[in-house]
């Protein structure tokens, strides 16, 4: 079976460097055999990479120890789910699902192609194929996943503690879905460029792509939070570590394409900043693999360091020169047919949006790398964290959540008093009006003030939209609400779908926000029958237990959880000690309502069975989750085929203002 | 809309230096936990962490001595070097760390600027409606409220969509 794996690297290698050879030379010389026979070197080389990739699963699965990696990411002990996720777990087998996961998504973007884009299909399956090659030649020459011990040891030394966690099994995924995806639209750009189709078809046939890639980046990033919140045990869930950064920069590029692409297809606008933002958000998605195994900054995620760095920064480069190079090279023909009338319009607004956008994720970028950058100027180690990208990025996402509320309903090309009057007076007026009371209630914090603030003048512009569009559709098919609203959703699934979108960022910011303003910690040493109290709760230490198996010792305490005198709850966080690497982990207990997270950790224990506590009180963190919820089900409207009726392609004017 | 979002970069700059008069917890968040774990003295997730809670000790009594939250980083970072701050401060190179941001974003808004204000600048698309107001110039954004024009507007599209 080693042997098997070994040689599909191989076999994916000289594939791939076919695939791409084969192609670009069919293209260039109108030579379809090519052409074809370029298509089918990928398909091989996709094969390829799966063979050697259910090779390792099995290996994983099988426990065959005699392969170095699987002894030093898996054990006999180790439940199945988390021997099948110690794939990701370590540097070679996690380079190996980066490339699994390309040549499925590859696989599926040469199969859904096989009739239509066939001018753009050489120049796609070419970068598709030059990015699997990278990864491949990584994999059989620098970091062997089926590189073998001397001898086979009959235990594996496990699955690092923090790793073996369900959220584990399924960020980690959805994190590399999202990442790889991207490289699809990229190929499409890439493919416009080089063919000089540098019409909106390369933006029609991504379109999905595009939402399929975002989904899963942040659906990737949740799922990183959420782990962080459970497993880390520090109350949070984010700490602008420079492995979250890295997932959260190409979110950021992402999400600003997906507003200004709406632009280009309305309007026949911003052709040149649409690629630039593909290009940057694609190359962000390999800084950040980069970053996590270059050994370049310290973080808490890195993998050991290894010799990649230099190799990850030199395709970095490459893929830079060669996207600008084709960007210069056609900049002429994507000059825009027409230009901004007005300051004040949807086209001014999503542009604003764009660039605060892209600001967050400079100064993002800008501060991940600072402490080498100070290092390399000054000869200093410096840290930049949390509190230099909270004072940076707070103020322009309080921006970013005033333009959602404005974006949707401003008018396109020039927005008159009457317009702004008639869709901002009543929102803008709610807004004022929570604030408001937001300050009267307590609220000492101007950002959280100007946060609510901000999230109720996009509620009510929203509810406003879905309030007069069902009114209308309710008023044009006499039925009734509820069927008038789905009618409404369904006919126009991406406008809709959008919003439900933004309802979910904007109970994301509410959760933020106030989980980190006014989060309560506490910490106290109680004997066994003892109490304390943290905000309104009192938690009771009634119990201590222990329980064992073949993977690991647990210390479980027990905590009654009253308040006004009522018992309401019982947590049990737990101390871990895991056998093999010996190496102790918390498991975190946690009572999660709408309004806010008791959230307790168990310390060390001393004489008698006292037990140290740490407790925080987090309010409205659910709403990040629960946002994160909307934010899915917004882009699954999106996406999804719900109505019979076909989607009407949006019109692209044409230079004399009919659609075409 | 310009004007908040430079307002906004301008803020990026300004916010960090009101930090003037530090409590505790603001003190322990400009400082980074040595024990290796990566995160801020006041959120290190070791319980009995070496580094952290000494620290967060004598954060406490410095505080309640008079020694201003200012005076406390500066004596850290004399201590251990300026990488114990968990930010850069405002001086010489570092003032970088902060100031570039926030150019970044202004010379961004004067970019949207200067597009908006070409001369002779003028759209092509002559078939839209004068009125910038009329939301449906969109090709499909349907106005959202109330006239009897707008009604039949809103109709008109609909039965357009359906047929």
């Amino acid at each position: 079976m080693i042997t098997l794996g070994t040689l599909a690297l191989w076999l994916a290698l000289v594939a791939s460097v076919y695939a791409v050879a084969a192609s670009v030379y069919g293209v260039l010389r109108g030579r379809a055999d090519f052409v074809a026979s370029g298509e089918r070197g990928a398909w091989t080389a996709m094969a390829s990479v799966v063979v050697a990739t259910g090779v390792m699963v099995h290996a994983l699965v099988t426990s065959d120890f005699s392969i170095r990696y699987v002894a030093g990411y898996s054990s006999t002990t180790l439940p199945l789910r988390y021997r099948i996720s110690a794939l990701w777990g370590g540097m070679e087998g996690s380079l190996l699902f980066w490339a699994f996961v390309l040549v499925l998504l590859s696989s599926l973007v040469l199969w859904q192609n096989r009739n239509r884009n066939r001018a753009l299909m050489p120049w796609v399956t070419a970068t598709l194929m030059t990015i699997t090659t990278f990864f491949v030649l990584m994999l059989v020459f620098l970091t062997p996943p089926f590189a073998t011990l001397p001898f086979a040891p009959t235990e594996g030394t496990d699955l690092n503690p923090l790793l073996q966690n369900y959220w584990m099994s399924i960020h980690p995924p959805a994190l590399y879905l999202g990442y790889v995806s991207w490289a699809v639209p990229f190929a499409f750009a890439m493919a416009a460029l080089a063919s000089g189709r540098l019409d909106d078809l390369w933006i029609r046939t991504t379109r999905r792509w595009v939402l399929a890639a975002w989904f899963f980046l942040s659906m990737g990033n949740l799922l990183g939070a959420r782990w962080a919140y459970e497993v880390l045990g520090w109350g949070g869930y984010w700490a602008w570590d420079p492995v979250e950064n890295a997932a959260f920069m190409p979110w950021l590029t992402g999400t600003a394409y997906l507003h200004s692409v709406m632009i280009q297809e309305r309007k026949d606008m911003l052709k040149v900043w649409n690629m630039v933002l593909i290009i940057m958000t694609f190359l962000l998605t390999i800084f950040g693999t980069f970053l996590t195994r270059s050994g370049v900054i310290s973080s808490v995620h890195s993998f050991t360091e290894s010799g990649l760095g230099p190799w990850f920064m030199g395709f970095l480069i490459l893929c830079m020169a060669v996207s600008v190079s084709l960007l210069l090279y056609r900049l002429d023909r994507l000059r825009p047919r027409h230009e901004l009338d007005s300051l004040i319009s949807r086209e001014s607004s999503f542009l604003f949006n764009n660039l605060v956008l892209v600001g967050i994720a400079f100064a993002t970028l800008w501060g991940t790398i600072f402490p080498v950058l100070s290092e390399w100027v000054r000869g200093v180690k410096i840290t930049v964290g949390p509190p230099f990208f909270n004072a940076v990025n707070a103020p322009l996402a309080i921006t970013l959540l005033f333009l959602m509320g404005v974006g949707p309903v401003i008018a396109w090309r020039r927005a008159s008093l009457a317009n702004l009057k008639r869709n901002f007076l009543g929102p803008g007026l709610a807004g004022l009006g929570a604030g408001l009371v937001a300050l009267l209630a307590g609220l000492h914090s101007l950002s959280a003030v100007l946060v609510v603030s901000m999230a109720v003048f996009v509620l009510f512009t929203m509810t406003a939209e879905f309030y007069h569009g069902t009114a209308a559709r309710s008023r044009i098919s006499g039925g009734a609400w509820p069927s008038a609203l789905l009618d409404l959703v369904t006919r126009n699934q991406r406008r809709y779908g959008g919003y439900i979108v933004h309802l979910g960022v904007v109970l994301m910011f509410l959760g933020v926000t106030m989980s980190s303003v006014y989060r309560v910690e506490e910490i106290h040493t109680v004997d066994r029958g003892q109490e304390f109290q943290i905000g309104d709760y009192t938690l009771k230490y009634s119990n201590m237990e222990t329980s064992s198996d073949d993977h690991m010792d647990r210390l479980i305490a027990t905590l009654q959880v009253s308040r006004g005198g009522e018992v309401i709850d019982e947590l049990k966080p737990e101390k871990r000690f895991y056998r093999k690497p010996e190496q102790p982990a918390t498991e975190v207990a946690f009572r999660s309502t709408l309004k806010e997270d008791l959230y307790v950790i168990l310390g060390n224990l001393g004489d008698n069975e006292t037990a140290t506590f740490q407790a925080y009180v987090n309010p409205l963190v659910a709403w990040l989750w629960t946002g994160g919820i909307v934010l899915a089900l917004g882009t699954l409207v999106c996406v999804l085929p719900l109505s019979t009726r076909r989607e009407q392609e949006v019109p692209v004017r044409t230079a004399r203002g009919r659609s075409a | 809309m310009l004007a908040a979002t430079t307002a906004s970069g301008l803020l990026a700059i300004a916010t960090p230096v009101s930090a003037g008069d530090m409590s505790q917890k603001k003190v322990e968040e400009h400082l980074t936990c040595q024990c290796g774990c990566g995160l801020t003295v006041r959120n290190c997730n070791h319980l009995q962490c070496s580094s952290a809670l000494p620290i967060r000790d004598d954060i406490k009594r410095s505080l309640a001595a008079g020694e201003s939250g200012e005076e406390i980083l500066a004596r850290y970072a004399d201590t251990y070097g300026e990488k114990i701050l968990s930010a850069p401060g405002f001086t010489g190179f570092n003032l970088l760390a902060w100031t570039m941001p926030a150019f970044a974003v202004l010379l961004g808004g004067l970019l949207i600027a200067r597009v908006l204000k070409k001369p002779g600048r003028h759209s092509q698309s002559g078939a839209d409606p004068p009125d910038g107001d009329d939301a449906s110039a969109d090709g499909g954004h349907a106005p959202t409220r109330g006239s009897d024009e707008d009604r039949r507007r809103v109709t008109r599209e609909l039965e357009k969509l359906s047929r």
